[in-house]
């Protein structure tokens, strides 16, 4: 099972370019695609859930490539876009029955397989309600099971939690967990709490760019001794935030408790910290922009 | 901010989203183009403007006098459709409920969407009139160009019926009833009795009243009769007058002309065409009465009222204790992935039906019951009524996806060119056979081979016509005004040429079946390969 993606590149009107010589390969695991606002991760989604083509590069998988044979990909795929409606006047079951039955599942499978994931997304007891009496977090749940009716080999969900309460979200990251296996799993999203709760491996995206393709721990290791908590008087915290790229700012008594990621000790008092992922991230997607820059 | 600038900049914001888009500049195109064919040279194969066998030579006066007339003709319905759509973009773009957070009030609201609307159509028109311009120098009868005569009719014509038309399409969306494709096909019916009202009313009376009706019949008419019988003394003029696109029987129309000088505009003349205005000011205050401030909770009674099965499911009212959760999920064995042509059918046919009230399948059953107790000749009647019943049901078809925000979740399974929009189609054909069974049943007892052949051609036309036009358009407008254009033109007027269900008789005789049985070919390739675009296959 390989999802390979070589050179591919997006072009929107007006010269607008989404991504740029991304080329990344993936095998079974769980991969998190964390990146800012407009950084072309759901553009890299649509690529490669078919719905969009590329303007350059090819994705193939397993060797065939998806642009000429979108089919070959589309039986195993599971997607969650990040933006999606619901046919208001159908209930959950028969919402699910209808993308079931154009998936080509049997219908006592169907069957099976929706009571199941109704229960996994914890809809059993508004199974039957209209969909248009569903609040953003039910409808995002019944995306979730949607995506998984066919069992699929390629499960691609672009931002999955947003819109779920916390309980919610713990519940959809444990069961991300549990279906990677003998499957891929491609999670898109800029919370880094997601990624960091059950990738495999991480990929940096930034202006449309691969910055990076690592595993969680080898991440981190990228920032060892280049996070610091700083304590500065609030006066000083504009100057501050111009220098460096802080991950956090807490206003206390003594000043203002500053977290961020640099070569060095930025200045007097500043002690070493113990890194996260969210100053992995940061570290990376700054550097990234100066790069660009 | 005082009301004006409140207006302005309401009515501006709208303007410029709808004009700059390329869409836009394609109807500017279509418009030139439509007032290239308003003015056909002589001995064309049609006319657009006929007295017995006469008609004005094209100076600026007739030929801004033919082109306003034919605008308001056609503008007054087609651009009802053009701009009916203006509330919505506020409604599914969200922008709506930032407006309802304004201290902006409902009639400046209505107001301003009004005067976006009219604004849009004003363009439209200015183009016409330039183009009409264009067109008299280009058929050289008359090259010189008499800047007030070709623009009045425009200004006197056109305009005032376009300010009517941008407030009604206003009032149609304010009202739940009348917001979807029920308000189009209602609309149209308006026109067409609006049109036959004109069209019968004598031009006779004070002045500023025969120059109110809806084409200015009234202002026109009398002055190109006077001038033809003045260049023509004994012509039939006063009996045979024709206005809009006439065929004939010949090759070609071997026309004389005559000169004309125009409609003097009188005061009380332009005062009967400014009553369009002031109905449109009405009609768009009346608008204010019906709209909902963008709230889902008063859009509509059935909404409103509290049904256990529409209720808004809150999240607490339905979570169970994170202990009791199961979050296994048993793999799918591969026997579970067979594909049956039938179940995606019926799944199709669930969800083109699902949400339709029980009215509809009471009307539904009448026409049903009709088609089949009656005696033959009558019960073709039903089937006309019948096949336009489903119209909302078989024009949602091909833009579902889009309209709903599902096309993600659709396009991304296998084979939706093989699978989704033959079924798609196919539901659409079991709506229509449904529908016409009585008479389909009852041409089938009385043996009807040509009657029954017509009836399966229009069976399988319709849902045909509506997907490809859903699919290339992605609004289920088009499919809507274009249908029930044909329905009233072909099986509701009885044109055998035209009849694509063998409503008129004998069916068989007009070779019709066999025609939309090709359209039907060629409406199903070309909506494969607007999906296929759609897929970007």
């Amino acid at each position: 099972m390989k999802l390979a993606i070589e050179q591919v590149s997006k072009v929107y009107r007006g010269k607008v370019w989404a991504l740029r010589d991304f080329s990344l390969e993936l095998g079974p695991g769980i991969l998190g695609l964390i990146g800012p606002n407009g950084a072309g991760k759901s553009t890299l989604m649509r690529i490669l859930a078919t719905i969009t083509r590329a303007t350059r590069g090819t994705v193939t998988w397993n060797g065939t490539d998806i642009a000429r044979s979108p089919d070959a990909l589309r039986s195993v795929l599971g997607y969650l876009p990040q933006d999606f409606g619901v046919y208001p006047n159908l209930s959950a079951v028969e919402f699910l029955e209808y993308l079931a039955a154009a998936k080509g599942l049997d219908r006592r499978a169907a069957r099976l397989r929706i009571d199941e994931l109704l229960e996994v997304v914890n809809l059993v007891e508004v199974r039957k309600r209209p969909l248009g009496g569903y609040s953003g977090g039910m409808k995002q749940r019944l995306g979730i099971a949607q995506a998984l009716l066919n069992d699929p080999q390629l499960l691609i969900v672009d931002e999955p939690t947003a819109g779920l309460d916390p309980e919610e979200r713990v519940r959809f990251r444990n069961l991300l967990s549990e279906l990677a296996g003998a499957r891929i799993v491609i999670l898109s999203t800029h919370i880094v709490s997601d990624v960091e709760a059950c990738a495999t491996s991480i990929v940096l995206i930034s202006q449309g760019r691969l910055l990076g393709h690592e595993t969680p721990e080898a991440l981190l290791r990228g920032v060892e001794g280049r996070v610091w908590e700083w304590v500065v008087p609030s006066a000083e915290l504009p100057a501050v935030r111009r220098r460096y790229p802080i991950s956090s700012a807490v206003h206390r008594s003594d000043g203002v408790h500053v977290r961020l990621v640099a070569e060095a000790s930025p200045g007097a008092g500043a002690a070493s910290a113990s890194p996260t992922l969210e100053d992995a991230y940061l570290h990376w997607i700054s550097s990234g922009r100066r790069a660009t820059a | 901010m005082t009301t004006a600038p409140v207006l302005y900049h309401l009515a501006r914001a709208d303007f410029m989203e709808r004009v700059r888009r390329y869409s836009f500049l394609i109807t500017l195109a279509l418009t030139a183009y439509f007032c290239y064919i308003c003015l056909p040279p002589n001995h064309a194969s049609y006319v657009t403007m006929r007295i017995a066998d006469h008609r004005g030579v094209y100076s600026s006066a007739c030929v801004g006098t033919v082109v306003a007339m034919l605008s308001t003709l056609i503008f007054s319905l087609a651009g009802f459709y053009f701009v009916k759509n203006t509330v919505d973009r506020d409604l599914q773009t969200g922008v709506g409920q930032i407006l309802a957070t304004t201290p902006l009030t409902k009639p400046l609201y209505t107001l301003g969407k009004a005067l976006s609307n009219f604004a849009v159509l004003a363009v439209m028109v200015g183009v016409m009139a330039v183009a009409a311009g264009v067109m008299q120098l280009a058929r050289r009868e008359d090259t010189t160009v008499r800047v007030w005569q070709l623009l009045a009719p425009f200004l006197f014509i056109v305009l005032p019926v376009m300010a009517a038309v941008a407030a009604v399409a206003i009032l149609f969306e304010v009202i739940p009833g009348l917001r979807g494709g029920a308000g189009n096909v209602v609309y149209f019916f308006l026109w067409i009795t609006g049109l036959g009202f004109a069209v019968q009313t004598p031009a006779e009376g004070h002045p500023w009243r025969a120059s109110t009706d809806l084409v200015a019949f009234g202002v026109a008419i009398p002055s190109f009769v006077a001038a033809c019988e003045s260049a023509f003394p004994g012509c039939a003029a006063s009996k045979e007058f024709s206005m809009g696109f006439n065929f004939g029987s010949g090759s070609v129309w071997n026309l004389t002309t005559f000169p004309w000088t125009g409609v003097h505009w009188s005061v009380l003349i332009v005062a009967g065409r400014l009553v369009w205005i002031g109905l449109a000011v009405l009609v768009a205050l009346l608008a204010a009465v019906f709209f909902r401030r963008f709230d889902p909770a008063r859009e509509s009674r059935r909404q409103a009222r509290p049904r256990p099965e529409a209720k808004l499911v809150t999240e607490e009212g339905e979570s169970r204790p994170s202990g009791t959760y199961a979050s296994k999920l048993s793999p799918l064995p591969p026997e579970a992935r067979q594909f049956r042509f039938g179940v995606l059918v019926r799944a199709e046919l669930r969800l083109a039906l699902k949400g339709v009230s029980r009215w509809w399948y009471a009307v539904a059953l009448i026409l049903i019951a009709g088609g089949l107790f009656s005696p033959a000749a009558i019960s073709r009647f039903f089937l006309v009524a019948a096949w336009i019943w489903p119209i909302l049901i078989w024009s949602a078809m091909g833009t579902r996806e889009l309209r709903q925000r599902t096309e993600q979740l659709v396009f991304s399974i296998a084979r939706p060119l093989r699978r989704q929009l033959p079924t798609c189609w196919l539901a659409g054909v079991i709506v229509a056979a449904l529908t016409g069974s009585g008479t389909g049943l009852r041409l089938l007892l009385a043996r009807d081979g040509a009657g029954l052949v017509a009836w399966t051609v229009g069976a399988l036309f319709i849902p045909a016509l509506a997907l490809a036009l859903g699919v290339w358009s992605g609004s289920s407008k088009l499919f809507e005004v274009i249908y029930t254009l044909l329905w009233y033109a072909g099986p509701a007027s009885q044109v055998a040429s035209l009849d694509y269900m063998g409503a008129t008789r004998p069916p068989s005789t007009s070779g019709a079946p066999l025609v939309f049985l090709v359209c039907t070919v060629l409406l199903g390739a070309m909506a494969v390969a607007g999906r296929r675009r759609q897929l970007q296959l």
